[in-house]
């Protein structure tokens, strides 16, 4: 199995996440971190015994083939977009873009570049999840994947209607 | 919508696939916030985009959804996610974690748990505070993506999925805004399924 070099740009709450679970993986090597506060990569990069570098640097680091960028939303294109330029595939936070101009513009790069681009949410791939997958392409609740299914489907978090009278009332 | 949207959107397309079109409705209920969290606790900040959302998608295999996100609510008494199918319904557990407790009903309609099947990405290996014992395998889909760059494939967090989602939440605010409903301009297709051997691999 090859081993990815992997460069993190971005060092705040989140990175943990990300420095402390890579290890499960096969074929990742956190080889790198950058922050636009050098001394928030410094730290970092003591924390996990990797290299504390400038983004530039981070960037042009041979040994790096794929960034995870961990910056803000506001910052995921321009930091992505000068990755997938300086050659290397990249795994973005979420939301991956905040317009689809950009979007379109970093795939249209990526393909270019031929570097492949990605992004969080990877919970979908969690046990729980792909039991329910199964489960829906095995027909359990009355519909196969590819035969037009009669579902509806309701998400978290409704805003009921005496909640909504209360606080437009109390404002 | 733009910071847990994903989430949901995310696993609706592994579970269902692409989006046809969107509508929604999309409000405010209060015109500034108070910061909880560090740095700035106690800040006001105004709000500036919808914090109370109720979207409907149409899906490109015939399924209808109902999508509602709200920062404006106090409590509530909804699952995460429910599916309902002809022969029975789903209940699936918050998308924001690996794991959780999945139930289902059949067509008795009596919603019972189903026992969790052996995958590598739900046992738990994580003592939260708030939430116990978590599954949490964040980075899996770096994982998954460097395996697909190695061997020539698909990753299942490709960029195409990732910004059909994009366009469904900013077209849920873009109808907010007009009232009319929005035909998306990208598409996708269902992520490969990630059964235990596969997620198995992934490990080192």
């Amino acid at each position: 199995m090859t081993t990815m070099g992997i460069g993190i740009i971005g060092c705040g709450n989140i990175s943990t996440t990300y420095l402390g679970l890579a290890p499960l993986f096969k074929g990742l090597q956190v080889r790198a971190v950058a922050d636009m506060n050098m001394d928030a990569a410094r730290a970092r990069a003591a924390e996990y015994k990797v290299q504390a570098q400038t983004v530039d640097d981070l960037l042009a680091n041979p040994d790096v083939g794929l960034v995870i960028n961990l910056t803000i939303p506001e910052a995921h294109y321009a930091i992505s977009r000068r990755a997938v330029a300086a050659g290397k595939h990249v795994y973005s936070e979420k939301p991956v873009v905040l317009s689809m101009a950009d979007g379109v513009a970093l795939r249209d790069l990526a393909r270019a570049k031929g570097v492949m681009v990605g992004s969080a949410p990877d919970t979908f791939l969690g046990g729980a999840h792909q039991q329910v997958r199964q489960m829906i392409d095995d027909g359990v609740i009355g519909w196969k994947a590819g035969i037009r299914p009669r579902i509806s489907f309701s998400s978290r978090v409704a805003a009921r209607c005496w909640i909504w009278g209360r606080i437009t009332s109390a404002t | 919508m733009l910071d847990m949207g994903p989430y949901y959107i995310g696993n609706l397309i592994n579970f269902l696939g692409p989006v046809r079109r969107v509508a929604a409705l999309a409000t405010s209920a209060h015109a500034t916030r108070t910061v909880t969290s560090q740095p700035n606790p106690g800040q006001v900040i105004p709000v500036n985009t919808p914090t109370n959302i109720h979207a409907l998608l149409d899906f490109h295999n015939g399924a209808t959804v109902n999508l509602s996100v709200s920062w404006d609510v106090q409590a509530h008494k909804r699952v995460n996610m429910e599916l309902y199918g002809t022969e029975g319904s789903l209940f699936v557990p918050d998308p924001n974690f690996f794991g959780g407790q999945i139930e289902m009903a059949g067509k008795d309609g009596k919603i019972t748990p189903v026992p969790a099947w052996d995958h590598p990405f739900g046992r738990a290996n994580q003592d939260n505070p708030h939430h116990g014992p978590l599954a949490n395998y964040r980075c899996a889909g770096v994982a998954d993506m460097v395996d697909a760059i190695v061997t020539g494939r698909d990753a299942r967090c490709a960029l195409d999925r990732s910004l059909h989602a994009v366009e469904v939440m900013l077209a849920a605010l873009q109808s907010g805004a007009t009232g009319a409903f929005v035909t998306l301009t990208t598409t996708c297709t269902r992520p490969a399924p990630l059964g235990p051997d596969a997620a198995a691999a992934l490990m080192a």
